[in-house]
């Protein structure tokens, strides 16, 4: 037996550190649980207050709605249930595709800092989570010359393709009038009125246009504006729309 | 099932029970360890479960002799109460015969037969006791008692006074409102 429970100790050298100092925190911030095995109910018929790591726990496994509906339960849970490090996991668990969520947060890198990191970001995360909510889902064109995806951000695969050679031609010559047609076409197939959603496009960046023009930028811009057109309607804030210019196509996912 | 380990403070009783628990290992060959709760009862707990709990690993860490089983391991924020369920849950998730439709069963029964009061310090023991198993099961069962219902239960359920002012409050639910759920 012992050379088991040795072996069991041995392993677990790890783990007691970091027990003996949760241990510790909780046993200092939690009324000692009173040994009596029968224990008169406590006046308000409730509980007595849950270390905060625990409720911050249940908070999680509850999901953001009704994360978010905890914060009219008290001031002190209103600054539990604020906390960055539970809304950039939800904002990670539930809008995996959030471009908002990556101009805010992912600027810093990989992987996402903590709260714990000294320089707290300004912003709330539980803001930006609602900001997000709030937001329908954007259209995501994945513009290739061979063949074109498109869909949605929050689908984990495109709703459809089509091989952009055989419908529209080669689109890597200056043919921008084609292009016009090209978005239209896609925003009909997937039935949705360009100017009620953000839209992210991924556009080739022809070879000729880049030789033939003073700046590569301009094309960009060009393409740009031809796909924006069709929305009707600018981007407002920085999640409403981006594009990605100079695809040399193949991406599989978005 | 936890009766058949539990003994009393006693002293005769106690050293009665160790020579009945040493005839076990022989014949067993399950070796066990003997835990002290914060109100002094003495339970023979199997090793193979003992060391699921973070607690007991942490004790034996510091002080290895305890394995021996001549000194009890104590636990000073777990009450027999809480020990007894938690041994019945670890038993039950521990016996390789049990299925999965057994343990959901189990699961259930077992969550049905506690009051939040019980509920509460059954996760404070877990969580002293940082066994992760029952710990996960605890949060996630809180989780969903108070996932559909109103504020003012979730108040009640953690014993929590409204300090909001009316006008704050509906302000409040104005801005939590994209989450779309019923507060009242």
């Amino acid at each position: 037996m012992p050379t088991l429970l040795r072996k069991l100790c041995k392993s677990a050298t790890l783990l007691r550190k970091l027990c003996e100092s949760a241990s510790l925190k909780r046993s200092g911030s939690n009324s000692n649980p009173t040994p009596s095995s029968e224990r008169a109910p406590s006046p308000l018929g409730a509980f007595d207050p849950l270390p905060l790591d625990i409720l911050m726990q249940i908070v999680r496994l509850l999901g953001p709605k009704h994360a978010a509906k905890l914060s009219l339960v008290s001031k002190s849970w209103r600054s539990l249930v604020s906390d960055n490090a539970l809304w950039t996991h939800f904002l990670q668990t539930h809008h995996p595709h959030s471009v908002h969520f990556a101009e805010t947060a992912l600027s810093s890198g990989y992987p996402l800092p903590t709260l714990a990191a000294q320089n707290v970001p300004p912003v709330s995360f539980q803001h930006v989570y609602a900001l997000r909510e709030r937001l329908p889902p954007s259209v995501v064109i994945d513009g290739g010359s061979g063949y074109c995806k498109f869909g949605w951000t929050k689908d984990a695969s495109p709703s459809g393709r089509f091989a952009t050679f055989l419908e529209f031609g080669n689109i890597e010559t200056p043919m921008y009038t084609r292009l016009r047609h090209f978005f239209g076409t896609i925003y009909n197939r997937m039935q949705v009125k360009p100017s009620s959603q953000p839209v992210i496009v991924s556009i080739p960046i022809c070879y000729y246009d880049v030789v033939n023009s003073d700046r590569y930028s301009s094309v960009a811009e060009r393409q740009w504006r031809d796909a924006v057109q069709c929305r009707g309607c600018s981007g407002r804030n920085s999640s409403g729309a981006a594009a990605i210019a100079g695809n040399s196509g193949g991406a599989d996912r978005y | 099932m936890a009766e058949e380990t539990e003994s009393t403070k006693t002293e005769p009783l106690k050293t009665a029970e160790e020579e009945f628990k040493k005839l076990e290992i022989t014949e067993e060959e399950e070796s066990e360890l003997k835990l002290e709760t914060s109100d002094h009862v003495t339970f023979m707990v199997e090793a193979s479960i003992a060391m699921k709990f973070g607690a007991v690993q942490q004790y034996l860490e510091v002080s290895p002799a305890a394995s021996a089983s001549a000194t009890a391991i104590p636990l000073h924020n777990v009450a027999s109460r809480e020990l007894i369920l938690i041994l019945e849950y670890y038993r039950m998730h521990d016996w390789v015969d049990a299925g999965e439709r057994d343990l959901k069963e189990f699961d259930e029964r077992f969550l049905k037969d506690l009051n939040y009061e019980e509920l509460k310090e059954l996760l404070l023991a877990a969580n002293y006791l940082n066994v992760e198993k029952l710990f996960n099961f605890l949060t996630k069962s809180i989780a969903n008692i108070i996932r559909n219902k109103d504020v003012e239960f979730v108040r009640t359920f953690f014993g929590i006074d409204n300090d909001y002012t009316p006008e704050e409050e509906a302000a409040y639910r104005e801005e939590n409102a994209w989450a779309g759920v019923k507060f009242v």
